[in-house]
């Protein structure tokens, strides 16, 4: 089967331009459209229920949220409403969250693993109707036996996780030195599906001008990968609070060219498209996809479209 | 003055949200209010279908809750339907139902408060205040104002209606209750507002039984308005604690049916109007002071009829 090619973003557009993307995203002959859920912004589930509305085949996800900020049976009845909308096609991801997304809110992520494990528990069984911890599902409760779950991780214990209890796993912003033992992980009990998004930009201004916030790929990851490429988390840490305050020197000068290399493919649409296909060729990813930081994915849609087709061409 | 109808479908679809709302616009009300409910399709995506076919009613939840979302994630969510639906949302606040205890295990001892905080932050942040002070972490997306409602029958949330809601919705009081509720929210008006005799719109929604569908379906709500009433209205219907707790038991596990046969008819005859006759109605509604209504939607065919009971309710 064909690797899915997609595109992730943030909901940084109002819902009814998200959903005309998704239809355009899916006219363009891309496969998936993943939302994250990252911050105080527009609700993820909302958006992808008009982007669900406006699209026949592309597969939707939101990648990923998080078990602290809505109950996970809200969260579930949130997917299971979209599955309905779109058969088959939703994707529901789960992680423990970052700093973008528990800091604003000021929850501390306790416990990810029992959490994470919990979320996907009741999630299942809100989509299967069954009763579980705290969940005994009602005559009329909503159901959606076709959901995916995914979990969204770049440790080992989470990865782990999802090989166990998971539908699939969702990689994104894992440096591609780490691709490889991430997905070991992954698949450590049971051959599940896996999606690997990567950073992109198409030019080299739009590579500049997002290159500071690559930070946070390495402040948001296991100590073993910052132990890796040579980075102590304090010197991560000052340099993402300093970027936030709009100066972005720290994190450059952290940032040496295969540091940047690893968590940013970077290029024209030709060159990103091959690039990609060489890093995921040898781990049988069942999706990938370019997550578009700087500029507004409307905007270049045909040069996402232009990697993608490069990619399937290089894979081929 | 204004007509609002309340959604008691069970477990809507979009599409009956759609026809719902489709209904209710033309027969004249003013505004549809859809429930939070745990075990149903999320209502902020049925909100957005009810928004996308209508072009004049305002929508909102009737009622969402502080607990089973963080309160930046309902703010988000209310924002992104303004995105689909502009100035025509509205949000009701409340306390949540047996779920929020009996499911999700979440005690809701201080909803006054947690009521209060989250009408305070979507005020707030219409008005372009920071989520969070002390960070001056920001909303990613325009707020713009909208009512507050907020329902309650114990009397910390009907002070709490009183002090921060533009409407204060009395649903399923009891009527040897609607007295003690009203003079509730003036004091909390009272208390907190800075013009003298300032209070919110106050929004009656009583039970008619117009016929044998709304006179079935009003029986199974006496069994909800028993658990939510406060301990002396229990008393005077002769209802025992350890029967309050086997009516909320029985609720929890989905036996509606099981728990109507512990609710005594003495009950039914106090939620009840004793007629359908608008003049009676409209005695109870100049007594308390209501100046709008709001009907509830058993089923999707009678909202014409029961819109035009509530204006002539109004006009007599």
């Amino acid at each position: 089967m064909p690797v899915r090619v997609g595109v992730w973003l943030f909901p940084d557009r109002p819902a009814g331009e998200v959903a005309s993307f998704a239809a355009e995203v899916e006219a363009a002959g891309l496969d998936e459209l993943w939302v994250g859920d990252e911050g105080p912004g527009r609700d993820p589930f909302v958006v992808l229920a008009a982007a669900a509305s406006a699209t026949t085949r592309v597969r939707l996800g939101v990648g990923v949220t998080n078990p602290y900020l809505r109950h996970p049976a809200v969260t579930a009845a949130a997917a299971a409403t979209i599955a309905e909308i779109a058969p088959g096609r939703f994707v529901l991801g789960f992680g423990p969250g970052g700093d973008m997304a528990l800091g604003p809110a000021e929850v501390r992520r306790e416990h990810p693993l029992a959490a994470v494990r919990r979320a996907v528990r009741i999630a299942r069984a809100v989509a299967n109707g069954d009763a579980t911890e705290g969940y005994q599902p009602r005559p009329h409760a909503i159901r959606a036996k076709d959901l995916a779950i995914y979990i969204g991780a770049r440790g080992e214990k989470l990865n782990r996780l999802a090989s166990e209890v998971a539908d699939g796993v969702f990689l994104g912003g894992v440096p591609a030195s780490m691709f490889a033992p991430t997905l070991a992980w992954a698949r450590s009990s049971r051959l599940i599906e896996a999606a690997i998004y990567v950073n992109a930009a198409f030019g080299r201004d739009a590579a500049d001008a997002v290159a500071a916030q690559m930070i946070y790929a390495y402040l948001d990851c296991p100590e073993e990968t910052r132990a890796r490429v040579g980075l102590r988390l304090i010197d991560v840490v000052a340099a993402a609070a300093e970027l936030a305050e709009g100066n972005d020197g720290p994190a450059r000068g952290l940032l040496t060219e295969t540091l940047l290399d690893d968590v940013l493919i970077a290029g024209e649409p030709a060159e990103v498209g091959r690039a990609l296909a060489s890093r995921v060729r040898p781990l049988h990813a069942t999706s990938v996809g370019f997550a578009i930081i700087g500029d507004q994915p409307a905007d270049i849609l045909d040069r996402i479209a232009s990697a993608a087709q490069s990619f399937r061409a290089a894979m081929e | 003055m204004s007509i609002g109808v309340i959604a008691h479908l069970h477990n809507p679809s979009l599409n009956d949200a759609r026809e719902l709302a489709v209904a209710a616009e033309a027969a004249g009300a003013d505004w549809l209010g859809l429930a939070d409910a745990f075990w149903w399709r999320d209502v902020w995506m049925l909100l957005a279908e009810a928004a996308r076919a209508t072009t004049s009613l305002e929508i909102g939840p009737v009622v969402t809750n502080p607990y089973l979302r963080h309160p930046f994630h309902t703010v988000a969510a209310v924002a992104t339907l303004q995105d689909l639906a502009g100035p025509r949302v509205f949000v009701g606040l409340a306390a949540g139902g047996s779920e929020v205890t009996g499911a999700a295990a979440i005690s809701r001892t201080d909803a006054p408060r947690r009521v209060r905080e989250l009408a305070q932050l979507i005020r707030a942040v219409a008005q372009g205040a920071p989520l969070d002070a002390a960070s001056g972490r920001a909303l990613e997306v325009t707020l713009h104002p909208l009512p507050v409602l907020v329902a309650g029958r114990a009397n910390g949330l009907l002070e709490t209606a009183g002090q921060t809601a533009d409407r204060a919705l009395l649903w399923a009081v009891p009527t040897s209750d609607l007295e003690r509720s009203v003079s509730r929210i003036q004091e909390g008006a009272a208390a907190s507002r800075d013009a003298a005799g300032a209070r919110p719109e106050l929004v009656w929604a009583p039970l008619v039984a117009h016929d044998e569908v709304s006179a079935a379906r009003i029986r199974t709500i006496a069994a909800y308005s028993v658990l939510n009433s406060n301990r002396t209205l229990q008393q005077s219907w002769g209802l025992a604690p350890a029967t309050i707790d086997e009516i909320r038991r029985r609720l929890v596990r989905g036996g509606a049916e099981a728990a109507m046969e512990l609710v005594p008819p003495g009950v039914i005859g106090d939620l009840v109007l004793p007629s359908a006759d608008p003049e009676l109605a409209a005695a109870t509604a100049h007594s308390i002071g209501a100046t709008s209504l709001a009907v509830p939607a058993f089923d999707i065919g009678s909202v014409t009829a029961r819109v035009a009971w509530a204006r002539a309710v109004l006009a007599a």
